[in-house]
């Protein structure tokens, strides 16, 4: 079944995701981010799982060691927010449907090792550049930080270094 | 009014987090709505034939620019201070090497981080999945910190508190219309790409392309471009480029006092003077550290609800550059440890005849303090008693006084 393909106007969609950045800014003192959220449920995860690993990791450990959890940060709270986003804006675009985006080139298996493989990539990543495209780049770009620039460049500069070996997944 | 509204991280976090949600809500549901919910559309930025990413990503950094450099130009907040605690601490060669990496997961995924649970949201597994791989990378990244190597990588080209408008030393509106100006330059070059893009692919099918040019796009660059326009002129005549030099946020002795008495546990004092002279005397409940040793305390990962309060041997110039990594309110005690030295420990001059009530009461905690560590009862005040106690500053304060 065809999904609807409707966006924004990408000007309009921008500015309105501006306002919202903005919003954040003024209002919490904070940007917006996804990266540090996944940093976070990591060592929940790990906590539950394997607490020794996150005893004897000094980057793990400190963060588990917060006295109200490692869950208990408003990047959690906010990435909630993100997903309650997502579906209400599928759902009110009617497209809120269950499967797996892909290109033609590519089947359901290899997409989803590719999906791990690239989501694996940004997590080390983003742990690098303390933040990710949104936390980083957006909001670090927004309030014009020198690191965050060289990020958001590297991010562009990196995704078409590698588009030429990826173009058979996305055709 | 100051924005932002501290108490949301502070006294009403629970509200805080309410507003988390509902600003995530927001940010999920544009990036939805911008079609960033789908693999193919973003990765179509890398092929060229949809650069949606880029316009939207720069729209709504010049928006967001523009709408902060505004507010902290009509002094509803402090430019530095609130960039500093968004993002500004700059570590030049894990950021650029964390953002080609990141680049490269992008291609590969189809996602960045936010996006793949914008994804996730709308029901596709793939985004799930690279949702997935991006904490199982963040704990595979936490293992390898373990590894010196990678550790002094993690840290390499600390440039600290970076901007492009200290770095450049213009004022920060300069760079924001020259950011603008770029944006609608890279809007323009964007649309063009595309439209190549578009006659490329309409020559191989050989078909008449349906989707001819809208000019309905450069019209809302242009419409950008004017409202980025406007922002300036708003913003330059209050610009007035005071906001080049970063300010070190400072916390004057007799509010310490008061935290320190009223709420010890949301302040963490930390002296930086030699240790001779804190093993002399020092603020009750403070931990000293060498500025050089600021990094063992793991600042990065400390609980933000505490506001840290740094003591300097004099009046605070600079703060160390590893206190811009902890998450929560940094200050510097105003005047260093002599103007605690001053309000704590030389006993205060009692009012005069006619004195205020608060004058009164401010003298009457002044000599509490000043008792409680010097041991020397202060002359008493005749007003009514203060509502402050020191009972649990002088808990607190075991062995200190001079």
């Amino acid at each position: 079944m065809e999904r609807s393909e409707k966006f924004w106007n990408p000007y309009l969609a921008g500015m309105a995701l501006g306002l919202v950045l903005l919003a954040t800014f003024l209002v919490m003192g904070r940007g917006l981010g996804a990266s540090g959220a996944a940093n976070r449920l990591s060592i929940a995860v790990a906590q539950t799982v394997a607490p020794s690993v996150v005893a004897s990791s000094r980057p793990m450990a400190a963060l588990a060691r917060e006295r109200r959890g490692v869950l208990d940060d408003w990047l959690v709270f906010e990435i909630l927010g993100v997903l309650l986003g997502g579906a209400f804006g599928a759902y009110t675009a009617g497209r809120l449907q269950f499967g797996v985006i892909r290109g033609a080139g590519v089947g359901v298996a290899s997409r989803l090792g590719f999906a791990f493989a690239g989501g694996a990539l940004m997590g080390m990543a983003a742990r690098a550049a303390r933040g990710c495209t949104s936390g980083q780049g957006l909001s670090g770009g927004a309030v014009l930080s020198v690191g965050a620039w060289v990020f958001m460049m590297a991010v562009f500069a990196g995704g078409y270094a590698f588009a030429w070996f990826m173009r058979r997944q996305w055709r | 009014m100051s924005l932002p509204i501290e108490a949301l991280v502070l006294s009403q976090r629970e509200l805080g987090l309410v507003v988390a949600v509902v600003l995530g809500f927001g940010f999920g549901f544009v990036l939805e709505r911008a079609g960033f919910g789908r693999a193919t559309k973003l990765a179509a930025q890398f092929y060229l034939t949809d650069m949606t990413v880029l316009k939207v990503m720069f729209s709504a950094i010049v928006t967001a620019m523009g709408g902060l450099l505004v507010a902290a130009g009509l002094g509803l907040t402090d430019l530095s201070a609130i960039s500093l605690s968004i993002a500004g601490w700059t570590w030049l060669w894990p950021m650029l090497v964390g953002g080609f990496v990141l680049g490269a997961g992008f291609i590969i995924s189809g996602y960045c981080p936010g996006t793949c649970l914008v994804s996730a949201g709308s029901g596709n597994l793939d985004g799930l999945v690279a949702f997935a791989g991006v904490v199982v990378g963040s704990f595979v990244y936490n293992l390898l910190l373990a590894i010196p190597a990678v550790e002094t990588f993690h840290t390499s080209g600390e440039l600290g508190a970076m901007f492009l408008y200290e770095l450049i030393g213009v004022p920060a509106p300069v760079v924001g219309v020259a950011v603008a100006i770029m944006a609608i330059g890279a809007f323009v070059g964007a649309e063009k790409i595309e439209a190549i893009m578009r006659r490329r692919r309409a020559a191989e099918t050989e078909a008449v392309s349906a989707d001819e040019p809208r000019p309905r796009r450069i019209a809302f660059a242009t419409f950008l471009a004017l409202a980025g326009l406007a922002v300036v002129l708003l913003v330059l005549p209050h610009g007035s480029g005071a906001q080049t030099a970063p300010v070190v946020k400072t916390i004057g002795a007799e509010e310490l006092a008061k935290r320190l008495v009223d709420e010890p546990w949301r302040v963490r004092v930390i002296d930086l003077r030699p240790a001779a002279e804190y093993a002399a005397s020092r603020v009750p409940g403070s931990e000293r550290a060498e500025a050089s040793g600021l990094a063992a305390l793991e600042l990065e990962y400390a609980d933000p609800s505490r506001e840290i309060v740094v003591i300097t041997p004099s009046a605070p110039r600079d703060l160390p550059a590893a206190l811009a990594a902890y998450r929560g309110e940094v200050r510097a005690l105003d005047g260093g440890w002599p103007a605690w030295k001053a309000f704590a420990l030389d006993a205060p001059q009692p009012p005069a005849e006619d004195a205020t009530a608060t004058e009164r009461d401010r003298y009457a905690f002044r000599g509490a303090i000043n008792a409680s560590l010097t041991g020397q009862k202060t002359a008493p005040v005749a007003s009514a008693p203060t509502t402050v106690r020191v009972q649990r500053e002088k808990q607190k304060g075991g062995g200190c006084g001079a």
